[in-house]
Protein backbone atom coordinates (compact mmCIF):
# COMPACT_ATOMS: atom_id res chain seq x y z
CA UNK A 1 0.00 0.00 0.00
CA UNK A 2 1.68 3.16 -0.74
CA UNK A 3 -0.17 5.41 1.77
CA UNK A 4 0.44 4.77 5.35
CA UNK A 5 -2.50 4.77 7.42
CA UNK A 6 -2.69 3.88 11.53
CA UNK A 7 -4.81 1.45 9.75
CA UNK A 8 -2.54 -0.38 8.05
CA UNK A 9 -0.27 -1.07 10.53
CA UNK A 10 0.05 -4.28 12.51
CA UNK A 11 -1.63 -3.40 15.77
CA UNK A 12 1.40 -4.25 17.80
CA UNK A 13 3.00 -1.23 16.19
CA UNK A 14 -0.49 1.30 16.09
CA UNK A 15 0.02 2.94 19.30
CA UNK A 16 3.61 3.88 18.00
CA UNK A 17 2.71 5.38 14.98
CA UNK A 18 2.87 9.13 14.47
CA UNK A 19 1.24 11.09 12.01
CA UNK A 20 4.03 11.79 9.05
CA UNK A 21 2.59 15.88 7.87
CA UNK A 22 4.39 15.48 4.70
CA UNK A 23 0.86 12.62 3.55
CA UNK A 24 -1.39 14.90 4.84
CA UNK A 25 -3.78 16.07 2.14
CA UNK A 26 -3.75 20.14 1.40
CA UNK A 27 -6.68 21.53 0.56
CA UNK A 28 -5.84 22.13 -3.11
CA UNK A 29 -5.02 18.37 -3.29
CA UNK A 30 -8.49 17.24 -2.30
CA UNK A 31 -10.19 19.56 -4.40
CA UNK A 32 -8.54 18.38 -7.52
CA UNK A 33 -8.95 14.77 -5.81
CA UNK A 34 -12.40 15.62 -5.93
CA UNK A 35 -12.63 17.42 -8.90
CA UNK A 36 -11.20 13.68 -10.54
CA UNK A 37 -13.48 11.80 -8.30
CA UNK A 38 -16.82 13.74 -9.68
CA UNK A 39 -15.64 13.77 -13.62
CA UNK A 40 -15.49 9.74 -13.02
CA UNK A 41 -14.56 8.45 -16.86
CA UNK A 42 -13.84 12.17 -18.25
CA UNK A 43 -11.60 13.58 -16.13
CA UNK A 44 -8.34 14.56 -18.26
CA UNK A 45 -6.81 18.19 -17.57
CA UNK A 46 -8.47 20.46 -18.97
CA UNK A 47 -12.20 19.26 -17.37
CA UNK A 48 -10.52 18.77 -14.34
CA UNK A 49 -9.10 22.51 -14.65
CA UNK A 50 -12.34 23.77 -15.17
CA UNK A 51 -13.93 21.46 -12.14
CA UNK A 52 -11.47 23.39 -9.82
CA UNK A 53 -12.20 26.77 -11.30
CA UNK A 54 -15.81 26.33 -10.51
CA UNK A 55 -14.84 24.95 -6.63
CA UNK A 56 -13.72 28.22 -6.23
CA UNK A 57 -16.97 30.21 -5.95
CA UNK A 58 -17.93 29.89 -9.98
CA UNK A 59 -14.71 30.64 -12.12
CA UNK A 60 -12.01 32.07 -10.07
CA UNK A 61 -8.56 32.20 -11.89
CA UNK A 62 -6.76 29.33 -11.29
CA UNK A 63 -3.26 28.34 -13.21
CA UNK A 64 -3.19 25.74 -15.41
CA UNK A 65 0.68 25.21 -13.68
CA UNK A 66 -0.82 24.87 -10.34
CA UNK A 67 -3.45 22.19 -11.32
CA UNK A 68 -1.22 19.80 -13.59
CA UNK A 69 1.60 20.08 -11.13
CA UNK A 70 -0.94 19.09 -8.38
CA UNK A 71 -2.04 16.21 -10.56
CA UNK A 72 1.27 14.84 -11.11
CA UNK A 73 2.33 15.41 -7.89
CA UNK A 74 -0.79 13.08 -6.49
CA UNK A 75 0.40 10.50 -9.29
CA UNK A 76 3.42 10.10 -8.04
CA UNK A 77 2.05 10.16 -4.49
CA UNK A 78 0.23 6.90 -5.49
CA UNK A 79 -3.24 8.60 -5.41
CA UNK A 80 -3.97 9.21 -8.94
CA UNK A 81 -3.24 6.85 -11.98
CA UNK A 82 -2.94 8.23 -15.59
CA UNK A 83 -4.14 6.51 -18.79
CA UNK A 84 -3.53 7.88 -22.43
CA UNK A 85 -5.92 8.14 -24.91
CA UNK A 86 -5.62 9.13 -28.92
CA UNK A 87 -6.23 13.07 -29.83
CA UNK A 88 -8.98 14.61 -31.83
CA UNK A 89 -8.65 17.01 -34.18
CA UNK A 90 -10.21 20.12 -31.77
CA UNK A 91 -6.76 19.35 -30.10
CA UNK A 92 -4.99 19.12 -32.95
CA UNK A 93 -4.61 15.07 -32.69
CA UNK A 94 -2.69 15.72 -29.28
CA UNK A 95 -3.09 12.83 -27.15
CA UNK A 96 -4.95 13.08 -23.93
CA UNK A 97 -3.99 11.87 -20.28
CA UNK A 98 -7.02 10.53 -18.80
CA UNK A 99 -6.61 10.73 -14.29
CA UNK A 100 -8.51 7.90 -12.07
CA UNK A 101 -8.54 7.79 -8.33
CA UNK A 102 -6.73 4.69 -7.04
CA UNK A 103 -8.08 2.68 -4.00
CA UNK A 104 -4.79 5.08 -1.97
CA UNK A 105 -6.68 7.86 -3.29
CA UNK A 106 -9.91 7.39 -1.96
CA UNK A 107 -8.82 5.99 1.35
CA UNK A 108 -6.73 8.97 1.38
CA UNK A 109 -10.01 11.57 0.79
CA UNK A 110 -12.27 9.41 3.21
CA UNK A 111 -9.54 10.18 5.88
CA UNK A 112 -9.05 13.83 5.22
CA UNK A 113 -12.79 14.28 5.81
CA UNK A 114 -13.27 11.92 8.61
CA UNK A 115 -10.22 13.90 10.42
CA UNK A 116 -12.07 17.35 9.13
CA UNK A 117 -15.16 16.07 10.40
CA UNK A 118 -14.10 14.98 14.39
CA UNK A 119 -12.68 18.54 14.28
CA UNK A 120 -15.81 20.49 13.19
CA UNK A 121 -18.06 18.23 15.60
CA UNK A 122 -19.57 20.28 18.31
CA UNK A 123 -18.27 23.65 16.80
CA UNK A 124 -20.50 26.51 16.41
CA UNK A 125 -21.90 27.66 12.97
CA UNK A 126 -21.52 30.13 11.49
CA UNK A 127 -18.33 30.73 13.62
CA UNK A 128 -18.29 33.89 16.21
CA UNK A 129 -15.12 35.31 16.35
CA UNK A 130 -15.36 38.47 19.56
CA UNK A 131 -13.01 40.89 18.15
CA UNK B 1 -8.24 30.67 -43.97
CA UNK B 2 -7.47 32.33 -40.61
CA UNK B 3 -5.16 29.99 -38.59
CA UNK B 4 -7.05 29.95 -34.79
CA UNK B 5 -4.53 28.86 -32.21
CA UNK B 6 -1.77 30.01 -29.49
CA UNK B 7 1.18 31.80 -31.63
CA UNK B 8 4.02 29.13 -32.38
CA UNK B 9 6.47 30.90 -29.91
CA UNK B 10 3.73 30.65 -26.97
CA UNK B 11 3.61 26.91 -27.45
CA UNK B 12 7.56 26.24 -28.29
CA UNK B 13 7.76 28.38 -24.81
CA UNK B 14 5.15 26.06 -22.93
CA UNK B 15 6.88 22.88 -24.68
CA UNK B 16 10.30 23.56 -23.49
CA UNK B 17 8.74 24.44 -19.97
CA UNK B 18 7.06 21.03 -19.66
CA UNK B 19 8.53 17.93 -18.54
CA UNK B 20 9.13 15.29 -21.42
CA UNK B 21 5.85 13.18 -20.42
CA UNK B 22 3.06 16.06 -20.08
CA UNK B 23 4.71 17.79 -23.61
CA UNK B 24 1.96 16.49 -25.46
CA UNK B 25 -1.01 15.92 -23.47
CA UNK B 26 -0.72 19.53 -21.44
CA UNK B 27 -0.09 21.64 -25.09
CA UNK B 28 -3.11 19.81 -26.32
CA UNK B 29 -5.41 20.72 -23.78
CA UNK B 30 -4.73 24.17 -23.64
CA UNK B 31 -4.78 24.22 -27.27
CA UNK B 32 -8.63 23.03 -26.93
CA UNK B 33 -9.54 25.88 -24.19
CA UNK B 34 -7.42 28.43 -26.63
CA UNK B 35 -10.09 27.67 -29.65
CA UNK B 36 -12.96 26.08 -28.09
CA UNK B 37 -13.65 28.30 -25.13
CA UNK B 38 -11.23 31.37 -25.16
CA UNK B 39 -11.36 32.84 -28.17
CA UNK B 40 -14.87 33.16 -29.15
CA UNK B 41 -15.16 34.73 -25.57
CA UNK B 42 -12.70 36.93 -25.29
CA UNK B 43 -10.97 37.86 -28.33
CA UNK B 44 -7.16 37.38 -30.09
CA UNK B 45 -5.62 39.52 -27.66
CA UNK B 46 -7.02 38.67 -24.18
CA UNK B 47 -6.78 35.35 -25.49
CA UNK B 48 -3.08 35.22 -26.09
CA UNK B 49 -2.47 36.61 -23.33
CA UNK B 50 -4.46 34.19 -21.29
CA UNK B 51 -2.20 31.65 -22.85
CA UNK B 52 0.98 33.41 -22.23
CA UNK B 53 -0.50 33.73 -18.39
CA UNK B 54 -1.16 29.74 -18.55
CA UNK B 55 2.19 29.29 -20.12
CA UNK B 56 4.18 31.14 -17.18
CA UNK B 57 2.81 29.05 -14.75
CA UNK B 58 4.81 26.23 -15.43
CA UNK B 59 7.56 28.25 -14.88
CA UNK B 60 7.91 27.59 -11.07
CA UNK B 61 7.82 23.97 -11.89
CA UNK B 62 10.61 24.18 -14.11
CA UNK B 63 12.75 26.06 -11.79
CA UNK B 64 11.83 23.65 -9.16
CA UNK B 65 13.11 20.18 -10.97
CA UNK B 66 16.54 22.03 -12.64
CA UNK B 67 17.47 23.05 -8.91
CA UNK B 68 17.29 18.73 -7.50
CA UNK B 69 20.47 18.52 -10.29
CA UNK B 70 22.75 20.96 -8.75
CA UNK B 71 21.82 19.16 -5.49
CA UNK B 72 22.69 16.13 -6.83
CA UNK B 73 25.98 17.39 -8.26
CA UNK B 74 27.06 19.10 -5.08
CA UNK B 75 26.39 15.59 -3.02
CA UNK B 76 28.20 13.37 -5.16
CA UNK B 77 31.26 16.47 -5.07
CA UNK B 78 31.10 16.65 -1.83
CA UNK B 79 31.00 12.91 -1.44
CA UNK B 80 34.04 12.81 -3.29
CA UNK B 81 35.62 15.68 -1.02
CA UNK B 82 34.96 13.58 1.69
CA UNK B 83 37.08 10.67 0.59
CA UNK B 84 39.92 12.31 -0.51
CA UNK B 85 39.87 14.13 2.41
CA UNK B 86 39.84 10.65 4.54
CA UNK B 87 42.34 9.55 2.51
CA UNK B 88 45.31 12.22 2.64
CA UNK B 89 44.56 12.56 6.84
CA UNK B 90 45.25 9.00 6.83
CA UNK B 91 48.17 8.94 4.34
CA UNK B 92 49.61 11.89 6.52
CA UNK B 93 49.09 11.47 9.61
CA UNK B 94 49.22 14.88 11.04
CA UNK B 95 48.62 15.57 14.66
CA UNK B 96 44.54 14.83 15.33
CA UNK B 97 44.25 13.32 12.30
CA UNK B 98 41.85 10.77 13.46
CA UNK B 99 39.33 13.64 14.47
CA UNK B 100 39.92 15.07 10.80
CA UNK B 101 39.12 11.85 9.26
CA UNK B 102 35.58 11.47 11.58
CA UNK B 103 34.80 14.93 9.68
CA UNK B 104 35.90 13.65 6.24
CA UNK B 105 33.79 10.58 6.96
CA UNK B 106 30.96 13.54 8.55
CA UNK B 107 31.36 14.82 5.11
CA UNK B 108 30.94 11.68 3.00
CA UNK B 109 28.07 10.08 5.16
CA UNK B 110 25.30 13.40 4.62
CA UNK B 111 26.44 13.37 1.07
CA UNK B 112 24.96 9.51 1.19
CA UNK B 113 22.10 10.91 3.16
CA UNK B 114 20.96 13.24 1.27
CA UNK B 115 21.14 11.33 -1.89
CA UNK B 116 19.03 8.78 -0.09
CA UNK B 117 16.42 10.99 1.20
CA UNK B 118 15.61 12.14 -2.47
CA UNK B 119 15.69 8.37 -3.59
CA UNK B 120 13.47 7.55 -0.76
CA UNK B 121 11.21 9.89 -1.29
CA UNK B 122 8.55 8.52 1.64
CA UNK B 123 10.80 7.95 4.00
CA UNK B 124 10.68 10.58 7.06
CA UNK B 125 13.58 9.02 9.12
CA UNK B 126 15.76 10.14 6.23
CA UNK B 127 14.66 13.32 5.92
CA UNK B 128 14.97 14.27 9.40
CA UNK B 129 18.35 12.67 9.71
CA UNK B 130 19.41 14.64 6.32
CA UNK B 131 18.51 17.76 8.36
CA UNK B 132 19.95 17.09 11.51
CA UNK B 133 23.22 17.00 9.10
CA UNK B 134 22.79 19.95 7.36
CA UNK B 135 22.70 22.25 10.64
CA UNK B 136 26.11 20.06 11.43
CA UNK B 137 27.18 21.02 7.89
CA UNK B 138 26.26 24.75 8.37
CA UNK B 139 28.46 24.50 11.58
CA UNK B 140 31.09 22.87 10.05
CA UNK B 141 31.45 25.10 6.65
CA UNK B 142 30.88 28.51 8.61
CA UNK B 143 34.04 27.46 11.13
CA UNK B 144 35.76 26.27 8.38
CA UNK B 145 35.29 29.04 6.03
CA UNK B 146 36.11 31.78 9.40
CA UNK B 147 39.38 29.52 9.72
CA UNK B 148 40.41 29.99 6.31
CA UNK B 149 40.10 34.17 6.07
CA UNK B 150 41.67 34.14 9.35
CA UNK B 151 44.57 32.24 7.78
CA UNK B 152 48.05 34.18 7.11
CA UNK B 153 48.16 31.26 4.29
CA UNK B 154 44.76 30.42 3.79
CA UNK B 155 43.83 26.61 1.93
CA UNK B 156 42.07 27.04 -1.23
CA UNK B 157 40.15 23.71 -1.15
CA UNK B 158 39.42 24.41 2.44
CA UNK B 159 37.41 27.25 1.07
CA UNK B 160 35.67 25.71 -1.97
CA UNK B 161 34.90 22.65 0.24
CA UNK B 162 33.13 25.01 2.67
CA UNK B 163 31.71 26.78 0.05
CA UNK B 164 30.27 23.65 -1.62
CA UNK B 165 29.17 22.35 2.03
CA UNK B 166 27.24 25.49 2.62
CA UNK B 167 25.40 25.68 -0.62
CA UNK B 168 24.37 21.73 0.09
CA UNK B 169 22.97 22.01 3.25
CA UNK B 170 20.76 25.18 2.02
CA UNK B 171 19.54 23.30 -0.94
CA UNK B 172 19.12 20.73 0.88
CA UNK B 173 16.73 22.34 3.47
CA UNK B 174 14.89 23.74 0.84
CA UNK B 175 14.29 20.94 -1.05
CA UNK B 176 13.82 18.63 1.83
CA UNK B 177 11.25 21.54 3.15
CA UNK B 178 9.17 21.95 -0.24
CA UNK B 179 8.99 18.27 -0.08
CA UNK B 180 7.39 17.86 3.72
CA UNK B 181 5.15 20.68 2.31
CA UNK B 182 3.46 19.37 -0.60
CA UNK B 183 4.47 15.88 0.01
CA UNK B 184 7.13 14.64 -1.81
CA UNK B 185 10.71 15.57 -2.31
CA UNK B 186 11.35 17.07 -5.58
Amino acid sequence: MFLRTKNNLTPIFRHAYIVDMAELLGTFEQIVLLAVLGLDDDAYGRAVLHDVQQAFHGGRSISAGAVYATLDRLEVKGLLCSRLEKGTPSRGGRVRRFYRLTPAGASALTEARNTLERLWHGKPWPLEVIS
Amino acid sequence: MKHIGPPAWMERLLFFLLPGRDRETVVGDLYEEFCDRRASRLGPVRTNLWYLIQTVSFVPRRCRSASFKPLVLLCIFTALCGCWLGAMDFRMRHPGYLGQAGIAAGILLQALLTLSALHFRRSSLLRRLSMLGCVILYWLSGRALIATIRDVNPEGYVFLIAVALLFQASLTLAALRRGHKSGMLV
